[in-house]
């Protein structure tokens, strides 16, 4: 009989009876993906008719999952940045854990086991200080792939910046939280756009918002000093390097003064965004993307929901972005943008 | 294939398959360590009688993995009877699932039972965020309702004064419940496998690709096709979006 949701049992208490005997190897050819035609559709059937066979299954997969995360867990802990045979013993490699020249210099004569101990026990501040780089990473840098085509301009419709938010009541908020640091994130990315389009009307209007925002946190002269200087060149109709410039340094300030993930977490999604709406292949296809999809779906600290969503991304991204396929993108990122901004 | 060389050579990746579902089903401490004995001894009887009937149809490790999930879905009936998450908790994720099995398998407080997720290491533990998954998967009766401290503990999942709206809820719920049943149903074979492992088992997009041999990107678009699927046929049943929107409204 085929198995829907009526076999799921009402009493949880109920003592087991009988059940069928499962075809363990079956399963195991189904999870490793060496079934096809007949036999394959004998193993779907199994799923489907077998209590038994789906909860071993099941827990097989979520095994398995965990087996492969610990191990990569493992590799990422060991990475030759430069192999080199063994003297004392021909042909085989010793690896050294990755670390930036100048310190791996330093280490020169140090026994290998004794360094790689050393640097595992460092290895989680290294890790996490990659980490903080990809999210405290410049929207020079990110949105780079979008700026530097000539296009961007006529690809970009009017009312491109509307990220329809709920409006947010400053007054009664303490001036520190998340959804305030990301949607500086998402803005800081809009106005490089709007600079790099020549759009001074919006770049103003994207600057006195990131005003509004910062008016409402606690010690955020230096910030909202150079967001002021900054909105008056753009009122006294400056343009090109030194404007975008002065940008890139109120962003440094602001970046400094928040130092939060959500800050980047907003520049990022923001410009995934914008990326997905401009069809910018090239975007998807920078390691730089990689990196930060990578940090934010395994050590973002993100909810399971939304690191689905960016897995999808990640996948996509993975094998070339095309076609429909943009759009599916914009709406997971449109969708994250609104979780996270309060909309 | 020598079993015994098998056996020596895979002994770690044995302990930590018993060690992952032991952990994702909340039994830790002792009860691992019997579970992990039990799989190894099981693995060793009768001159690797187990291993023996491996074919070769697939890798080791899979083989491995899938007869000590067999195993311990054995060990968890002895145990436990037919306990099972339900499909709400597994959906929240680790944390919901183990909170679940500490109050309403193992009939623990709930102060014992985030002292037992505290313990375990792998989730998180937020006294006030534990406490809104508990209002949030489904109310089951505890094992020992006979120990007035430990019912007491656990929210009531209704007032006195709320029968009849909540008999009402509870038959709009179990229509919506029997319509969904109806439309899975009556997907594709494979249809309803994904539908289940995704939606009722809480597994990833990327492990239900991999468990049943798909390619992932494509999976997305036929995950969303099948929601449409059953959307129709929820509508087609009188369970629409006024309908959903009654269920999860808060009572007048």
């Amino acid at each position: 009989m085929a198995m829907g949701l009526e076999h799921y049992p009402g009493d949880y208490w109920e003592e087991m009876a009988a059940f069928d005997e499962v075809d363990l190897e079956l399963i195991g050819a189904l999870m490793d993906g060496r079934l096809t035609g007949a036999e394959r559709e004998r193993a779907i059937k199994l799923l489907g008719e077998s209590e038994a066979a789906f909860e071993v299954y099941t827990d097989a997969v979520r095994a398995r999952a965990d087996l492969e995360e610990e191990e990569e867990e493992e590799e990422a802990k060991v990475v030759p940045i430069e192999p080199r045979l063994d003297k004392r013993q021909p042909g085989r490699r010793r690896w050294l854990v990755g670390v930036p020249a100048a310190a791996a210099a330093a280490w020169v004569g140090v026994p290998a086991a004794a360094a790689a101990a050393l640097l595992v026990a460092v290895l989680p501040s290294v890790q996490a200080y990659r980490d903080q780089a990809v999210f405290a990473a410049a929207t020079t840098d990110i949105t780079l792939p979008l700026t530097q085509r000539g296009d961007l301009r006529s690809t970009l419709r009017p009312g491109w910046e509307d990220r329809s938010w709920s409006v947010m009541r400053g007054g009664t908020r303490a001036g520190f939280d998340s959804t305030t640091e990301f949607r500086l994130g998402v803005r800081a990315t809009d106005l490089r756009v709007a600079l790099a389009t020549g759009d001074a009307e919006r770049a103003r209007g994207l600057t006195g918002e990131v005003l509004d925002l910062l008016q409402a946190m606690p010690v955020a002269d230096g910030a909202k000093a150079k967001y002021q200087g900054l909105r008056s060149r753009i009122e006294r109709r400056e343009t090109g390097e030194p404007l975008i410039a002065a940008a890139s340094d109120a962003e440094k300030t602001l970046n400094e003064f928040l130092d939060s993930r959500w800050f980047g977490y907003g520049k990022w999604l923001a410009a995934g965004e914008l990326a997905a709406r401009t069809g910018s292949a090239s975007f998807f296809a920078s390691g730089s993307t990689s990196r930060f999809l990578r940090a934010a779906i395994g050590r973002g600290r993100l909810a399971p929901s939304d690191v689905e969503l960016l897995r999808q991304v990640s996948v996509l991204a993975g094998q070339g972005v095309d076609g429909e396929e943009f759009a599916t993108i914009r709406q997971n990122f449109a969708e994250l943008i609104r979780r996270h901004g309060g909309g | 294939m020598d079993p015994r060389q098998v056996y020596a050579d895979h002994i770690g990746v044995i302990e930590r398959i018993a060690e992952s579902l032991c952990r994702r089903n909340g039994i830790h401490g002792a009860d691992a360590e019997d579970f992990a004995s039990e799989v190894k001894l099981k693995l060793l009887q009768d001159d690797y009688a187990v291993l023996r009937k491996h074919r070769g149809t697939c890798s080791v490790q899979t083989f491995l993995t899938v007869v000590i999930a067999n195993l311990f879905r054995d060990h968890r009936i002895k145990m436990w009877g037919k306990w099972r998450s339900s499909a709400e908790a597994k959906r929240r994720g680790e944390t919901a699932v183990l909170l679940e099995a500490a109050i309403y398998r193992d009939g623990q407080t709930f102060d014992e039972a985030c002292n037992t997720l505290s313990r375990n290491g792998r989730v998180k533990v937020d006294r006030a965020e534990l406490r809104k998954i508990l209002h949030e998967i489904p109310h089951r009766v505890p094992r020992r309702v006979d120990d007035g401290a430990r019912v007491d503990d656990l929210p009531a999942p209704f007032g006195a004064d709320d029968g009849v709206i909540n008999r009402e809820r509870d038959e709009r719920l179990q229509a919506a419940k029997d319509a969904l049943s109806r439309a899975v149903a009556q997907l594709e074979r494979e249809d309803r496998v994904i539908i289940r492992m995704h939606y009722f088992e809480g597994l990833s997009v990327a492990d239900v690709a991999r468990g049943l041999g798909i390619d992932q990107k494509r999976l997305y678009p036929r995950l969303k096709k099948l929601l449409e699927e059953l959307c129709a046929r929820l509508k087609g049943d009188g369970i629409g979006a006024e309908y959903l929107e009654w269920l999860n409204s808060p009572p007048p």
